[in-house]
């Protein structure tokens, strides 16, 4: 069967799967999940952000299994799995999927810069700036995109800092008991947190854009760990520093906490960090966008150029059918679910059939 | 682009040329001008001449060839050539060697026969301005010595750094009209023969008229020459060149320009100054930090005066934002004006300055600097603020080593204010993120420009935004691909073995 195969200046070091991983998983989720969780597991929540990595992680290895000593990507795996048409509807979906993720990003951070910043900007003009911006990281390749990514990590981790102030003026005895809340209810969080792992789904694109990819998995693997215990900081750092009635009332949790932070020539540290952390949500929103473009070239072979104009006007179009904060809520939901569906069921269930499939392949090709 | 445009060769096909064939056709054009001489010499007069009045050493020639050739009873080339004294004369009877050495400085002789044959002598006259000191790129410490606009002076001056039969310079010839001479120096098992090879074929390819000076050729063989950053290193040191070329670099020496092109370059090189090598790893690490900072300070203190002051005065505390208040209170102007106008006010005052010879420009800095600084402040037009921001800010562009990088660096903040005008805080970070994927996608010689930032080259750190001692610069940078990756063998020197035997 023959392979897509990107052309070696695409290509990156396995290494950058660190970077690229984490970039992706951390988005606005990290100003808001504490409250999520907290909604159901109460201050055990932290439990179920150590469960979540875990089952990320075996996901991970999974996915890794799929793709195997090949380096196929997702299309071509449904196309041997599910045959020429399915194969490429399902593709098409995954690319929907991928380009909704991406633009849903950037409207609900944009909600976050009309709440803090600009409350009667023009949204139009703006979106249609960030949409030129994005692909003009997208038409440079693979590697800008990544590079791109790389750079928004240093970002977060910068940012990530800042949640000391919680532990300077936090009470630690929020978080005792331990195992207050019901067993039950830490695993049903587990279903918000993995909103905010999501991101790892986008390995199945661009695996054959990693340099010897077999030997990425322990590069794969030490960024969920990594996106995992920032999460688990973060959400200890609030848990301390709000107690649980009070992290209910508040939208964004981390940038309340931010308020606090002052310096001798910046008195609101806030507006500086949704500032630096829009560098991290343009990064993962070029991910997802690149992802999608990446799917639909594959499956019509038009040049990656037009398709990326033309599905960003598709992308800016949508700001006309979305314009208020229930509908963005309600996207959201909508396909963080389907993110979860596709994380822990489809792509489990697409590694057992495909230890099926290739068996039988193997065995006929055996007779 | 320009050297894109090889299909057009047909185009040129079609325009009528007439062909010169024998020197005899080659003649009425020349004489046409009046530098042109044409003597008749010999005691039979059977001896012709001819020569550029303008590209010969007259003083060299009258001894020794009109003297000898006056009453000279010769009539075949071979024996006159070795009657003169003069050891680079050639006999050819080819048209295009004869066309292009009477042009360059040598002297046609010919017999008045049928022969074709004609004797060139080399008689070129120089005048090219010594050797001096360098003044764009000038250091304290260190060697004092800079390029002339002379190929051959340069290439000397790389080659007394580095006595290696291994260092090749490779001859080109570029221009239709101006046919400048363009070397491309590297040294032979140490610089990667892919990159030279795309050098080569990039000057080769160039289609244009005039090459004046090696910018021209900067900006056509760069791989993107959309982008207002330069890709490829200028100096004007010969120690930062042969400190390159050992480094597995390619240099190009173009002939009439002070200026030599390095390739291939990064981003952080732009501000490494050579100097920094001559001092101590720490001092020199330093130095370096606070160009970086320097230019970072240059691009943003500007946007960001206008944007906190536009939308964000939440974000500066109360007592500095009383002291921005008093010193805004009677200023007509929004903020973005205000910061235009002195903006462009210290650019016009560069710009002055850079015309002028140099004490006239010192008096326009004066002028201007105290004189419309201090007036335009008093008047209440602008902020003392912000007048102190801006010459800081124009100060610390010129931190950068390269003078190219800095004008850059100088014209970059001017997107950064109008987006910062537009949506404050966020519009800087989009236009940040703008610079950044630019800078993403810039190559030099298909190498990526950010390197070691990305791709993150660890090893490459030791000589990029600091510089480590030389005991740990034992490998070259990956940036060259250098077909020899080791400098010294880091196992063999242990400096302080030598201590108290």
């Amino acid at each position: 069967m023959n392979h897509f195969k990107p052309d070696i200046s695409q290509m990156v070091s396995p290494f950058l799967l660190l970077y690229i991983i984490h970039a992706t998983q951390i988005g606005e989720g990290i100003l808001s999940f504490e409250r999520q969780i907290a909604s159901i597991a109460g201050f055990d929540a932290w439990i179920s952000i150590i469960l979540t990595g875990v089952l990320t992680t075996i996901i991970i290895v999974v996915i890794w299994k799929i793709i195997g000593d090949q380096q196929r990507d997702f299309m071509d795996i449904h196309q041997y799995m599910f045959g020429n048409i399915l194969g490429k509807i399902f593709t098409f979906i995954f690319g929907l999927y991928l380009l909704t993720v991406s633009v849903i990003v950037l409207i609900s951070y944009i909600e976050i810069i009309q709440i803090w910043f600009f409350p009667d900007m023009s949204i139009y003009f703006f979106l249609f700036v960030l949409f030129v911006l994005i692909i003009y990281i997208c038409l440079g390749g693979f590697r800008t995109v990544v590079g791109f990514a790389f750079f928004s990590f240093f970002v977060t981790a910068f940012l990530a800092i800042f949640k000391y102030e919680a532990f300077a003026a936090g009470h630690v005895h929020n978080l005792l008991p331990v195992f207050n809340t019901p067993f039950k209810d830490i695993i049903l969080a587990i279903e918000p947190m993995s909103f905010s792992f999501l991101g790892i789904e986008l390995i199945l694109i661009y695996a054959p854009f990693i340099h010897r990819f077999q030997s990425g998995l322990k590069w794969a693997i030490s960024s969920n760990i990594l996106t995992t215990s920032v999460y688990l900081f973060s959400a200890i750092a609030l848990f301390i520093y709000y107690n649980d009635q009070q992290i209910q009332l508040i939208s964004w949790p981390t940038l309340q906490l931010w308020k606090v932070i002052n310096f001798p020539i910046v008195e609101r540290f806030e507006y500086v960090g949704i500032g630096l952390h829009f560098i991290a949500i343009i990064a993962t929103s070029c991910l997802y966008f690149w992802a999608s473009i990446q799917c639909f070239h594959r499956l019509t072979n038009f040049s990656f150029r037009k398709m990326s104009i033309f599905f960003s006007l598709i992308g800016f179009s949508s700001i006309f059918f979305i314009h208020n904060f229930l509908m963005i809520e309600k996207i959201t939901t909508f396909i963080s679910r389907a993110g979860v569906i596709l994380l822990f069921a489809y792509i489990p269930l697409l590694y057992l059939c495909h230890k099926i499939v290739s068996g039988v392949k193997k065995k006929h090709a055996n007779n | 682009m320009i050297r894109k445009k090889n299909s057009n060769i047909q185009k040129k096909n079609k325009q009528p040329k007439k062909d010169i064939n024998s020197f005899n056709d080659l003649l009425p054009m020349m004489e046409k001008s009046d530098d042109f001489k044409h003597l008749i010499l010999g005691s039979t007069k059977n001896i012709e001449i001819f020569y550029y009045q303008s590209l010969i050493n007259m003083e060299k020639i009258e001894v020794s060839l009109f003297g000898k050739l006056e009453d000279a009873k010769v009539d075949n080339l071979d024996v006159l050539e070795n009657l003169l004294p003069f050891s680079e004369a050639e006999i050819t009877e080819d048209i295009k060697i004869i066309e292009e050495k009477l042009l360059t400085g040598f002297i046609a002789v010919k017999f008045i026969n049928n022969s074709q044959n004609v004797l060139l002598i080399p008689a070129k006259f120089e005048a090219d301005r010594d050797v001096s000191q360098p003044e764009i790129e000038f250091s304290v410490l260190g060697p004092k010595l800079a390029f002339i606009e002379d190929l051959n002076t340069n290439i000397n001056l790389i080659r007394k750094r580095i006595k290696l039969p291994q260092l090749h310079v490779k001859s080109l010839q570029v221009g239709k009209i101006t046919k400048t001479d363009i070397s491309i120096v590297f040294i032979d098992g140490i610089a990667n023969p892919d990159n030279v090879d795309i050098i080569e074929q990039r000057i080769s390819a160039v289609e244009y008229d005039q090459i004046m000076d090696s910018s021209f050729i900067a900006q056509m063989i760069s791989d993107n020459s959309q982008s207002p950053f330069p890709q490829l290193m200028d100096t004007e040191r010969p120690d930062r060149v042969s400190s390159a070329l050992v480094e597995g670099k390619i240099a190009i020496v173009v002939d009439g320009s002070p200026h030599v092109l390095i390739a291939p370059t990064t981003l952080v090189e732009f501000f490494a100054s050579y100097e920094d090598y001559f001092l101590s790893w720490h001092i020199a690490s330093a130095f370096r930090i606070i160009r970086i900072f320097a230019v970072i300070f240059s691009v943003l203190i500007t946007p960001m005066y206008v944007a906190v002051l536009t939308y964000h005065y939440h974000i500066v505390p109360g007592d500095l934002l009383g002291t921005l208040i008093s010193s805004r209170k009677d200023i007509p102007f929004p903020p973005i004006l205000e910061a235009l106008i002195l903006e462009l006010t210290i650019e016009l005052l560069r710009e002055a300055g850079a015309r002028l010879p140099t004490k006239i420009g010192q008096t326009i800095g004066i002028v201007g600097g105290i004189v419309i600084g201090t007036a335009a402040v008093e008047a209440g037009l602008t902020s003392n603020v912000l007048l102190i921001l801006i010459a800081l800010a124009a100060l610390a562009s010129f931190t950068t080593p390269i003078y190219r990088m800095g004008n850059t660096i100088r014209l970059l903040r001017f997107p950064f204010i109008i987006f910062a005008q537009m949506w404050g805080l966020i519009g800087i970070f989009i236009s940040i993120m703008f610079l950044i994927t630019h800078l993403l996608r810039l190559t030099s010689l298909g190498r990526p420009f950010l390197e070691p930032l990305y791709p993150p080259r660890w090893r490459d750190f030791k000589d990029a935004v600091i510089r480590l001692p030389f005991s740990v610069q034992g490998a070259r940078p990956i940036i060259t691909t250098p077909k020899d990756k080791n400098r010294i063998n880091l196992a063999r020197t242990n400096a302080k073995r030598a201590r108290r035997k």
